[in-house]
């Protein structure tokens, strides 16, 4: 359980130390404060989500790796 | 020498504004918009855009034309549309097909690295039924995790006013005239029921978007920091584009299935022979003009206008009230190639100039650009239907266009003892000889036709100029 945790933190603090200065207020028109709240949401969830992802795959290859080094049949683990 | 005059509807974007020297219409780009708009043309994004038509063709030229500004660094030139159209005259597939236009050029546009910097509904015109982009220079640099300035404002310039009409059953038309900036977040909130909030969609484009702007006055300066800090990653930035883009195609407007009006071509009581003679009667009088614009008042489902447009006319303007019938118009405009824009006008009470000092939008009679008119069965709807004096109605009509065919329906005629059977007659004015006489005061009668056995009479009229 930690390791997701700190996936989410290691995640949203990449993403934020890579977006930082990047996202630049430089819109002519007033976005305003109510869109970029909802959308700075939006972009917590994408990043969560692409957190996850990832971890995902890290727990399936554990398993895959795990499952080839009993010696299962690799007929079906090996499925793509 | 002629100089160009700015364009009072185009001053907001520092990136450039547009110039009207004599004919021509041109664009500046600014020192600002200078390294925006190299993107978009070295890129080849704008040539793709202008060869399929979805955004206005432009060329440049001589910086000169403009004088000698200083932070002028192109000049550009585009074809002149030949009417400008204000979005609360559009019909609902109007709206429609303009947000569907702005949704699939930011979706495109996000692929090559470049995103829009505002949704104007008034950066969209149309051509007939075809919408076209005109505003070249909102399309800028696309900046990875940038967030879509543009969203509250696209909400409010499409969104919203598509939800009213579909959600609600209301048109947009007049809510939209009201407010320029569009229908905020918060009004159609108020008027949703409790129940939509649980349609995710509505949720995240109506109901948060509101609840967050409600709150903004408390925000403080760190929560401004922490917006400012985080980002919007690209696929979220691009699903929420493609996700507005599949709900407002399945969107339809939720009004009356048989409206007033729009049956009216099937039931108007014609026979078949007088709708014929009628047809004829503007057949001649359109292969003899050859109307470049005409302007079809009352146009209702757009028949007599594509009768026009058949026997000569180029292009026709369809102004009606009646919902059901703009939308019959729009779709026969669109499937059948039929140059015709059906708008949303009240004759008694048209566009005014609107805006920041009141000439940002031009009013309608500011917009006139017809050499030809229709107006096929309305002079008693705005002499009897509104009390408004025939002669005004006549006058006004021929002001419209130099020539062009006006309908007179009789008194005995079932529509106009349908509109006076609760009312008293207070319209002994209201005769065919003191219409003739109005006509004949400002125009040469060319041709005159009795069409129906209700002495329903066409005349063709030619203004005096004088």
């Amino acid at each position: 359980m930690r390791g997701i945790k700190n996936w989410g933190l290691i995640s949203a603090t990449t993403a934020m130390i890579f977006f930082a200065g990047t996202a630049p207020a430089q819109a002519y028109l007033d976005p305003g404060t109510g869109s970029l709240v909802l959308q700075a949401a939006i972009g917590v969830v994408a990043g969560s989500l692409v957190a996850l992802r990832i971890y995902w795959g890290k727990i399936k290859s554990f398993f895959k790796r795990k499952n080839s080094r009993d010696g299962r049949d690799s007929r079906f683990t090996d499925r793509k | 020498m002629e100089r160009a005059v700015p364009e009072n509807a185009s001053y907001r974007d520092p990136a450039g504004r547009v110039y009207l020297l004599g004919d021509r219409v041109l664009r500046s780009v600014t020192r600002v918009g200078a390294a925006d708009y190299e993107f978009l043309r070295d890129g080849g994004l704008l040539d793709e855009f202008t060869d399929d038509g979805r955004v206005i063709g432009c060329t440049e030229v001589e910086p000169g034309l403009l004088g000698q500004a200083s932070d002028v660094r192109y000049v550009l030139e585009h074809p002149r549309l030949s009417f400008i159209s204000h979005p609360y005259e559009w019909c609902f597939s109007a709206l429609k097909a303009a947000a569907l236009l702005h949704l699939d050029l930011s979706l495109e546009s996000l692929e090559r690295g470049a995103t829009l910097s505002d949704a104007s509904a008034y950066n969209v015109q149309f051509q007939g039924a075809r919408p076209i982009f005109i505003d070249v220079l909102s399309f800028r640099r696309y900046r990875d995790g940038e967030y879509w300035f543009a969203h509250r404002q696209f909400l409010e310039q499409f969104l919203n006013p598509l939800l009213l009409t579909a959600l609600r059953g209301v048109p947009f038309n007049v809510w939209l005239r009201g407010r320029l900036e569009g229908i905020p977040s918060e009004d159609l909130r108020a008027l949703l029921p409790w129940w939509r909030m649980f349609d995710w969609r509505v949720s995240a484009h109506v109901i948060l978007p509101a609840r967050f702007q409600r709150s903004a006055a408390k925000i403080g300066d760190d929560q401004v920091a922490r917006i400012k800090a985080r980002s919007l990653p690209k696929s979220a930035f691009r699903s929420m584009l493609a996700s507005l883009r599949r709900w407002i195609e399945g969107l339809e407007p939720s009004l009356p299935r048989q409206s007033a009006w729009s049956d009216y071509a099937e039931t108007n009581g014609y026979r078949a022979l007088e709708a014929e003679s009628k047809a004829n009667f503007l057949r001649r009088f359109a292969a003899k003009v050859t109307p470049r614009c005409l302007w079809d008042v009352g146009c209702n489902t757009g028949h007599y206008a594509e009768v026009a447009l058949e026997a000569g006319a180029k292009e026709v303007i369809g102004f009606d009230t009646d919902h059901g019938a703009l939308e019959k118009a729009f779709a026969r405009a669109s499937k059948g190639g039929v140059r015709l824009l059906p708008l949303y006008l009240d004759a008694a009470d048209p566009s005014p100039g609107q805006g920041w000092r009141g000439i940002e939008r031009k009013a309608l009679g500011d917009r006139r650009n017809a050499d030809g008119l229709l107006a096929l069965a309305v002079v008693h709807h705005l002499a009897i239907g509104r009390n408004l004096p025939l002669k005004d109605v006549v006058d006004w009509l021929i002001d419209l266009a130099p020539q062009g065919v006006i309908e007179f329906v009789e008194k005995d005629d079932p529509c106009v003892r349908q509109m006076l059977q609760f009312r008293n007659d207070i319209f002994p004015d209201y005769e065919r000889e003191n219409f003739r006489a109005a006509v004949l005061a400002r125009a040469e009668i060319i041709e005159e036709q009795e069409i129906t056995a209700n002495r329903r009479l066409l005349v063709w009229y030619n203004r005096r100029d004088d």
